[in-house]
């Protein structure tokens, strides 16, 4: 009855678009960066002379280090806020809003995400910044009476981060449990599971891989983004990616800064695989 | 002493009084009355929209009554949790767990309470080799055909040892022989478990092969209530009689009425005395009534020999009979007849039957015609 899925010519022909293209924006530029992290620069110009001076530059220097520091205490917030919050952003518009509203009230969620990204940083800094409505309300209720430095704080990249990548968790999550069928959940109910349980037991199981799916995002993100860290999260302390541009445009230091990439691409795919550590059932099984 | 006390006390297995259940404008039970006793198959019947499958949720506790009242084995199944109820549900399409296996899904019902987990899949294993599942226990549900899933979802209410089960087409998703067959074993389940079934479908040969009692609803309302065979052979209206099973369904005229029989003038059929189902009481004469006869009723026979001249318009060979489409003084009717002779199409013949076997019927089909 079932056949099993056999990789013939015509599969490997299919594949052939996605292969180059990964090849062509993947493989080769990457190949060339990981290339350039072990070359030297004379002046301006990249000489292919072997050198591990740049990986020892990134670990000598605690400056360095702190910054990865940084950007990994960034990621792990963000993976604990971002799951939180858009997990039960999903849930509560597909288990309490009729399905009617579902739509606008996703659309209303989508919404600030048509402006652009950096516009939207810098929404986020006036309402955190001295005069915003934060501090503002805040003083209002007269419980600070000076406005506080929300701005240019680790905080305010974790919050604008939040906002962002939780709206994108949403949505992946929200694809996936809106189709869950809710006979599954009365019959749980039926077999006597408690709210809780039913959330335990079936939701979650059913929904883990969009949240995995998104928390690759997530980790990506957290990790690589440098438009919200610098203009929110300001200079000090600096994110990993903030070292990147510096080391390339203000150092024209070519080599350092494809160290440092070097480095974020390894991070990265270090906690990506952390996470595809999270059991989850076999897609098949849920088709 | 404890045992008959007990024995007296017990309640009806299901009890409806009144019960009518509303979703804003649209009135999906409108006053419904029925009583189960423990140990008996009762099937909810008819089509769509007719209410059936809602008055199970009301019973499973899933819904809760606009007004009346609702009892499973004594106990209002809304004000009491789920693990307090008598009842289990088995839903359309089972709702297995996808993500679960044949083993984790019978046994959700005890992990959720908390039992160990080597004593619940002992349990659950129990099941599976009670239902013929055995060696299934690692299977996900995907990988099972549907008379399979059927069974594990029976197990999967049964870990809990209900009371009452209730069957919300439990086999609307399966191929006809997969059915038959399922039906049997259903049965047979039942009686071993000595469980009452609350069985809803829209299949009359189902209804009529699994149930002690029929009860046929209509748009929110129970129009006939009954053992299977007397539904079938005396239905209370036109409705009924078209639900289950062929029927034809001739215009009358009540020419008088003695005691509860009545004598209708019938067309070309001449007068009849038909079973009156009761309905002598409201009627007078002379007066128009519908009158049902079941296709198989009518024997085609010779011509001299009937006490009807019909013209045959055409016939279709179905294996163990035949079914004629029949002109008697310009009314169509059906007949199945089995095929010891052919009587082609143009051709004269008679018609037999036998008056008890005819139903005067309530008409509540006023969209439909007086033929098939």
């Amino acid at each position: 009855m079932r056949r099993e899925r056999r990789f013939g010519v015509g599969t490997w022909v299919a594949f052939l678009p996605l292969l180059g293209w990964q090849v062509v924006f993947y493989a080769v530029p990457f190949g060339v960066l990981a290339l350039a992290s072990f070359w030297q620069l004379e002046g301006n110009r990249l000489i292919p002379a072997w050198t591990l001076d740049n990986y020892a530059r990134v670990f000598s220097k605690s400056f360095y280090f702190d910054a990865w520091i940084e950007s990994l205490w960034l990621t792990i917030a963000l993976v604990a806020t971002v799951s939180v919050i858009g997990y039960a952003v999903a849930y509560t518009i597909v288990f309490c809003v009729p399905p009617r509203w579902q739509p606008v009230v996703l659309l209303a969620m989508v919404a600030p995400f048509w402006t652009n990204y950096l516009i939207r940083a810098y929404g986020w800094s006036m309402v955190l910044g001295g005069a915003g409505p934060v501090n503002s309300v805040l003083q209002a209720l007269g419980l600070i009476s000076q406005p506080m430095q929300l701005l240019y704080t680790p905080l305010a990249t974790r919050i604008g981060l939040t906002h962002f990548l939780s709206v994108v968790m949403a949505l992946f999550v929200y694809a996936r449990m809106v189709s869950i069928d809710r006979r599954l959940l009365e019959a749980a109910a039926d077999l006597g599971a408690s709210r809780w349980q039913a959330f335990r037991e079936v939701v979650l199981p059913l929904t883990v891989t969009a949240l995995k799916t998104a928390l690759a995002v997530v980790i990506v993100w957290g990790f690589a983004d440098y438009v919200t860290p610098a203009v929110l999260g300001g200079q000090n302390p600096r994110v990993f990616a903030q070292l990147v541009v510096d080391s390339i445009q203000r150092n024209a230091n070519w080599t350092l800064g494809a160290s440092f990439a070097a480095m974020m691409v390894l991070s990265i795919l270090f906690f990506s695989a952390l996470t595809s550590r999270i059991p989850a059932p076999r897609s098949q099984d849920l088709a | 002493m404890v045992a008959l006390h007990a024995t007296q006390a017990e309640p009806a297995a299901v009890e409806l009084t009144d019960v009518v259940k509303r979703f804003h404008a649209i009135t999906a039970v409108d006053g419904v009355s029925i009583r189960v006793e423990h140990g008996t198959v009762v099937t909810w019947l008819g089509p769509s929209g007719c209410g059936k499958t809602t008055t199970l949720r009301l019973l499973a506790g899933l819904e809760q009554p606009t007004s009346g009242r609702v009892l499973v084995w004594g106990v209002d199944p809304a004000r009491v949790s789920a693990r307090e109820r008598s009842t289990s549900m088995i839903f359309q399409e089972y709702a297995l767990f996808p993500h679960l296996n044949v083993e984790d899904n019978v046994a959700f019902g005890l992990k959720v309470r908390g039992v160990g987990r080597e004593q619940r899949h002992r349990r659950a294993r129990e099941l599976l080799d009670l239902l013929g599942l055995g060696g299934f226990e690692r299977r996900m549900p995907r990988e099972l055909s549907g008379g399979q899933r059927q069974r594990v979802a029976m197990a999967r209410s049964l870990i809990l040892e209900p009371k009452v089960l209730l069957l919300d087409e439990p086999l609307g998703a399966l191929d006809a022989q997969v059915r038959r067959q399922l039906v049997d074993e259903l049965r047979s389940l039942q009686r071993r478990l000595g469980l009452t079934f609350i069985y809803v479908t829209h299949d009359q040969a189902e209804a009529m092969a699994l149930s002690d009692r029929v009860v046929v609803m209509n748009r929110g309302r129970v129009v006939q209530d009954g053992p299977p065979d007397v539904v079938y052979r005396h239905p209370r209206t036109s409705f009924v009689a078209r639900f289950l099973g062929d029927c034809n369904i001739v215009d009358g005229v009540i020419r008088s009425i003695e005691g509860a029989t009545a004598y209708v003038e019938l067309g070309g059929f001449g007068t009849v005395c038909p079973e009156a189902n009761g309905h002598c009481a409201v009627l007078g004469e002379p007066a128009p009534v519908k009158v049902a006869l079941r296709p198989e009723d009518l024997r085609v026979v010779p011509e001299k020999d009937g006490r009807a001249r019909a013209l045959v318009l055409d016939h279709t060979f179905l294996g163990s009979e035949i079914r004629y489409q029949l002109d008697v003084s310009g009314l169509r009717v059906q007949a199945m007849t089995d095929h010891d002779v052919v009587h082609e199409a143009r051709t004269w013949v008679g018609l037999q039957w036998r008056d008890e076997q005819l139903s005067i019927v309530e008409d509540d089909l006023p969209d439909v015609s007086a033929t098939i």
